[in-house]
């Protein structure tokens, strides 16, 4: 009895302790910051296929996009009336099958907004940054750091249209969809 | 009596070939993988180290993952990646007490815990904060005693001190946490 580790098997009041506690959610990306700041690893670039709608949409604000309240509202430069219709949302996910200069990409997108504009049916757009927090009930804890794949929300388009049908094809002219990716289209709910 | 709480490894480390794979990379995708296979015991253990208090936690936290990644290439496997990781982690610790004299701050031993003092009455939430309350050196000797199966010569080693020194502050540690649990489940107010 007198050797040191003689307790070891006596029970302990922290054998009712778990061993593991769910981390506060944001710690991941905090960690990941300290190790990306000391050179430790190589951060993921953000997805590829979201650069050319990021440049579109930069252009598109400066040449026939206005800033106007808090959002980026679609008004051309020469105002279009907004078109007539309901407003419908296409949330630009996942990576697209075919892929394209980033240039072509880009001249892409901004002629396909600038149509939408001009005929007053671009209600907004923004692309969406790489981080984020999923907030979802689960046995894992009720949060997690965004993970950033192939399912990705990616950013979205608000546009006006007559019917969910005009907003499918309107959607399925997005050159995300054409290029094979997934754009989902939901109808604003005006309640 | 058998040891009831002393974690060998058992069966392959799956943390283990998710270090090959970050170091392979270097990629942040690869260490996301690594960090939430490892971050949940890491982050009780931080937790418990730093008294409760999260934001201490924290940076504990930050602090040994970015330690262990700088010196990842050397681990050898030889212990679980737990273990290795909650070395470092008390080592930073150790450092962010350095000057507050936490290997003195120790409660005199007295009577020992009563031989079994049934814990079962006691919540969750009263151990944690009976854990919490303790004197910092020994809340450590108590974690990695208790815990994470360490020995007291391997405490002695871990925190600087003789292991002799380790098993007092064991026993004075348990016999504050009984005294606490007691008080809370059975004593007067």
């Amino acid at each position: 009895m007198s050797d040191l580790d003689d307790e070891r098997g006596a029970p302990s009041p922290l054998d009712l302790l778990p061993r593991e506690l769910p981390p506060p959610p944001a710690l991941e990306a905090r960690v990941v910051a300290r190790l990306a700041a000391r050179g430790l690893l190589t951060r993921r670039r953000a997805a590829r296929w979201l650069a050319p709608l990021a440049a579109a949409l930069a252009g598109l604000a400066g040449g026939w996009l206005l800033r106007s309240g808090g959002g980026r509202l679609a008004e051309t430069a020469a105002p279009a009336a907004p078109a007539a219709g309901a407003l419908y949302l296409l949330l630009i996910e996942g990576e697209p099958a075919e892929t394209r200069p980033v240039a072509e990409m880009v001249a892409t997108y901004k002629a396909w907004g600038s149509e939408l504009a001009a005929r007053g049916q671009l209600a907004g757009a923004e692309k969406l940054k790489d981080e984020g927090i999923v907030l979802a009930a689960g046995p894992g804890g009720p949060a997690s750091p965004l993970e950033v794949g192939p399912a990705t929300l990616g950013g979205y388009f608000l546009v006006r249209a007559g019917s969910l049908a005009e907003a499918e094809a309107i959607a399925r002219d997005c050159p995300h969809s054409r290029l094979g990716g997934r754009v989902t289209v939901r109808p604003v709910d005006p309640v | 009596m058998k040891p009831t709480r002393a974690v060998p490894v058992s069966g392959p480390d799956p943390a283990r070939s998710l270090v090959g794979r970050f170091l392979a990379t270097r990629d942040e995708r690869a260490f996301r993988d690594l960090y939430r296979a490892a971050t949940p015991r890491l982050w009780a253990f931080a937790l418990r180290l730093a008294g409760g208090r999260a934001g201490e936690a924290e940076e504990l936290v930050q602090e040994c993952w970015a330690r262990a990644v700088e010196r990842l290439d050397r681990f050898r496997g030889d212990s679980a990646f737990a273990s290795w990781l909650g070395g470092i982690l008390v080592n930073c610790w150790r450092e962010s007490w350095r000057e507050l004299r936490w290997i003195a701050d120790e409660e005199p031993p007295g009577e020992p815990p009563s031989p079994g003092t049934p814990p079962d009455p006691a919540s969750r939430l009263d151990l944690e904060s009976a854990l919490a309350r303790l004197p910092e050196g020994s809340r450590a000797v108590l974690l990695l005693h208790d815990v994470e199966g360490m020995t007291h010569a391997e405490i002695g080693d871990r925190l600087g001190i003789a292991a002799g020194t380790s098993k007092s502050r064991l026993f004075a540690a348990r016999r504050a946490m009984a005294r606490r649990l007691d008080t809370k489940i059975g004593g007067p107010g």
